[in-house]
């Protein structure tokens, strides 16, 4: 027993790849070269995808790109609506992040999504996000004003509320995806063959397209409400 | 799993060059592409709409110009329809004419004839009677009387073919 | 000590209370709007989805709390 939990401990922990040697040695964490591959994966992919776009007899390949594109884009864009659609880049950029980075765990990497410094980072850059964007619609004297709406009395709850966000967002995130790898790491201590198969269906695949999809959403549901 | 250290940032530059390039070489191609197609069927529709106007436009003179043809029909339809009414009663009106005439000549004809056979036939009883009184009377009576009968019956004859004549 | 830290763990576990009700209820009214309305049953799965994997939420702040509760305080 006491052998399981500090395998699954083990398996918890964020290592460090490397550490860079100034400042008396930086580690950069697992997660972060797991970004990088998720990165070159993502950009390499982009760039064989959109190569010689064509306007008229597209081949096959050209019609998946614009199909997913124009999906994705419209299914940010149908969630912010018609005023936001500056970020609806950024929020399928996010999707595709998230999504890529919660089934990776299938192809052997760990999540990166499972350290909290990357759930910490998407959710301060949605918070940067949602505050800057009623900061530019409204100009700040009646974006600070927004606090004391609709009465003076919930000011502090409206405060709270810009650090309750990006927790819960980032909670979100990290406890699902850290829930699923536990859970996937039990049964795979418990029984590493077949049994995997269908809970790492559902866990990895199902959860984590499910968990990018809550994120965006919620992201642009703020926006959305900051906005107008 | 809980350290939050300078991987935070890291993170956050990673995203942001990450929505760079994305927005480079995945979004902005793309709709590119997808503006200049929408372009294209745009200056497509247009043309459609202009060569519709067009059509449209030839397909009202075409109209206008079948519709004058049309009255034109019809006009030289009715002007050829009286000519040939005049025309029919004209040829009527010099057959009734003929026919006219033809009754005529022959009613004319007729009279003619009529008359002379009624005077072949007035010779014909006379000769007819004087022989028939000459045979009566040459039996028993003498040239006098004979002539006296025949006169007398003359008389009566002329009297009578007189009234008739008259 | 390690008796108490269980105990803790699973209180913290019962969260998942909530988030059951809450998904049962979500599914039920789900089963009931597409009864009525069986043509919009792709929009109705779509908030379903949505509205479980939020309301799970809660559930998982509790997995959180007991996982570290566990690996904080043995």
């Amino acid at each position: 027993m006491d052998d399981l939990a500090s395998t699954l401990l083990e398996e918890l922990n964020c290592e460090t790849a490397f550490t860079i040697p100034i400042f008396g040695g930086i580690e950069v964490a697992e997660s972060v070269v797991v970004t990088w591959v998720i990165m070159a994966v993502l950009v390499v992919a982009a760039i064989c995808l959109t190569r010689n776009l064509k306007v008229e007899k597209i081949s096959k390949r050209q019609l998946v790109v614009e199909s997913a594109v124009t999906g994705l884009q419209n299914l940010c864009g149908g969630m912010i609506g018609e005023e936001g659609k500056a970020f609806v880049p950024y929020l399928v950029t996010v999707l595709l992040y998230i999504a890529v980075a919660n089934i990776i765990g299938l192809f052997g990497f760990k999540p990166p999504t499972k350290d909290l410094n990357v759930t910490v980072a998407l959710a301060l850059m949605s918070i940067i996000l949602i505050e800057s964007a009623g900061i530019h619609k409204r100009g700040i004297k009646k974006w600070a004003k927004g606090f004391t709406e609709p009465v003076a009395v919930v000011t502090p709850i409206n405060i709270m509320e810009i650090f309750i966000r990006p927790l819960s967002l980032c909670m979100r995130l990290f406890g699902n995806v850290l829930g699923a790898f536990v859970i996937m790491e039990l049964i795979k201590l418990v029984m590493p063959i077949g049994l995997p198969i269908p809970f790492s269906m559902y866990f990895d695949v199902f959860d984590g397209l499910i968990q990018a999809y809550v994120f965006v959403f919620l992201t642009s549901l703020f926006i959305k409400e900051a906005i107008e | 799993m809980l350290r939050l250290d300078a991987n935070l940032v890291f993170t956050i530059i990673n995203l942001l060059i990450l929505y760079v390039l994305m927005k480079k070489f995945l979004f902005g191609p793309v709709n590119k592409i997808l503006a200049k197609r929408q372009e294209v069927i745009d200056k497509q529709m247009e043309e459609a709409k202009a060569k519709e106007e067009q059509a449209e436009a030839l397909r009202t003179q075409y109209e206008a110009s079948l519709t004058k043809a049309e009255a034109e029909r019809a006009k030289t339809i009715a002007d050829s329809k009286k000519i040939a009414t005049q025309e029919y009663n004209r040829i009527l009106e010099n057959a009734n004419e003929q026919a006219r005439q033809v009754a005529m000549d022959a009613q004319k004809q007729a009279m003619i004839e009529k008359e002379k056979i009624l005077k072949k036939a007035e010779t014909e009883i006379k000769d007819l009677v004087v022989e028939a009184t000459a045979k009566v009377v040459g039996m028993q009576s003498s040239e006098e009387s004979n002539r006296e009968l025949y006169n007398q019956f003359l008389v009566k004859a002329g009297d009578t073919s007189d009234t008739r004549n008259s | 000590m390690s008796t108490l830290i269980a105990i803790g763990a699973g209180i913290a576990v019962l969260t998942g209370i909530g988030a059951g009700v809450g998904i049962g209820i979500a599914t039920g009214k789900a089963a009931d709007a597409v009864a009525r309305q069986p043509e919009a049953d792709g929009k109705i799965s779509k908030i379903l989805l949505l509205g479980c994997a939020l309301a799970e939420a809660t559930a998982i702040y509790g997995f959180v709390i007991a996982v570290l509760i566990i690996m904080f305080l043995k």
